[in-house]
């Protein structure tokens, strides 16, 4: 029996609607409204950042395609989906999405009493998201120097080495080669 | 998804009265930031918390079913790049990313958006949880029996296809497959019996339709579905005759 709570999920496939090597689906227990599926990751990841994008995309895919069909099967108003990110999934240790069905005047309400931040607060805030935003284009185009970084220096300490072994033999060469001449010389003399 | 002339000309109309389109075209003031070719992120004014973010395409869709295959792909990229930029300017260590697709389910406005929602206990914030409660096994078995022919079809055609599963994995689906795909799908199979020239288009076009499918010969696959249709009426034609000659 599996301590993680989402993989005795997966393992017992209750309710489920679809599965593939990636993810299920299913209806889960406590349900948020008539017509909610969950679309759970089967990788067992502590964080939302170790997802590879292929399998985000993956599960977003799964959660919209399952959010058109709800739309229609149970003649929906509208759909909403919803992941939390961080502590939760360190806990749960598993990416999921929850996919909802919704009609107007239904019990279910998302909308938040906004929160009045001041000008300057926000432009605070403003400046402080934009510049870790303005290091992503960065750190990829950075990773790709790194790797060129590396791919180099193994080339130029490969070359180096080579260099430095056809010197010593250039070296030995001349040596041997002066010492021949001198040879060559002294057996011309009388 | 199919879009009648008249939602084209509704969808335009919303463009122009759109405050994102504005903003996205420097018409207005707004706190960006985020800017690629295909998305733009700004601070939402009336944020549920400090550092709600507003991930959008700076194309106008209504809602997410309508997105294109590249710009849906870079949607998600970014949206878990820009989530930990949020947590990482924001010192917190949690967030709820939100999608509203329609008025009732919350969309304040036509432009589609994901908001990216930081989090900490005792924020008020709880409902985005979506944490449900107990429902009965005979109230799930009926909403099973509702949905999940369907949402089970939809998913693995749809999936292969775009080659997200190794099944099909863009490789052809077999007819077989397809046909079921459509059988799944009424408002599809309606317009294939009725309005073989439009499927025909958007067999083309239409992002989820053309990789479903790509390299079919459409003209055969109309045949294939009217042809499923027909043999009722000669069996209903035949007793007939069976009880004339009678």
């Amino acid at each position: 029996m599996s301590e993680c709570k989402y993989c005795e999920i997966i393992e017992n496939r209750h309710n489920l609607l679809y599965e593939d090597e990636k993810i299920i689906a299913i209806v889960p227990e406590r349900q948020a409204t008539k017509g909610h599926v969950q679309i759970i990751s089967k990788a067992h990841h502590k964080n939302v950042q170790k997802i590879d994008e292929k399998e985000l995309e993956h599960a977003f895919y799964a959660a919209s395609f399952s959010a058109s069909s709800l739309f229609e099967t149970l003649e929906a108003h509208g759909t909403n989906i919803l992941a939390n990110t961080g502590s939760i999934i360190k806990e749960e240790g598993h990416f999921h999405l929850d996919v909802i069905a919704r009609k107007s005047g239904d019990d279910l309400n998302f909308i938040w009493t906004p929160n009045k931040v001041p000008e300057e607060e926000m432009k605070s805030v403003q400046s402080k998201i934009k510049d870790k935003c303005d290091l992503l284009g960065h750190e990829k185009k950075k990773e790709i120097v790194d790797l060129d970084k590396k791919k180099i220096e193994k080339i130029e300490a490969e070359t180096g080495k080579e260099e430095k072994e056809e010197k010593q033999e250039k070296t030995k060469e001349l040596a041997e080669g002066k010492e021949s001449y001198l040879i060559r010389q002294l057996k011309r003399m009388p | 998804m199919q879009l009648s002339p008249e939602q084209q000309k509704a969808i335009e109309q919303q463009k122009e009265q759109c405050i994102f389109c504005q903003i996205i075209a420097g018409k207005m003031e707004t706190k960006k930031v985020y800017e690629d070719k295909l998305l733009i992120g700004i601070l939402d004014i009336n944020p549920a918390s400090k550092g709600h973010v507003l991930l959008m395409p700076k194309e106008h869709y209504p809602i997410m079913p309508l997105i294109p295959e590249e710009t849906f792909r870079q949607l998600v990229d970014k949206t878990k790049d820009i989530d930990r930029c949020v947590k990482d300017a924001m010192l917190c260590k949690e967030t709820t990313i939100f999608i509203a697709n329609g008025a009732a389910a919350g969309q304040q406005s036509s432009h589609f958006m994901l908001h990216i929602i930081p989090r900490e206990k005792g924020d008020g914030l709880d409902m985005l949880d979506a944490k449900g409660k107990e429902t009965s096994e005979e109230e799930t078995k009926g909403v099973m029996g509702k949905i999940a022919r369907h949402i089970k079809a939809l998913l693995t055609q749809n999936l292969a296809s775009m080659g997200f599963t190794a099944q099909q994995g863009g490789e052809t689906l077999t007819k077989e497959q397809l046909l079921n795909a459509i059988d799944s799908n009424p408002q599809l199979k309606e317009m294939i019996l009725h309005k073989p020239e439009e499927f025909k288009r958007l067999a083309k076009q239409h992002p989820q339709l053309s990789s479903l499918f790509k390299g079919k010969d459409l003209d055969a696959i109309i045949g294939e579905v009217k042809a499923r249709l027909t043999p009722k009426k000669p069996s209903k034609l035949r007793l007939d005759k069976i009880i004339k000659e009678k």
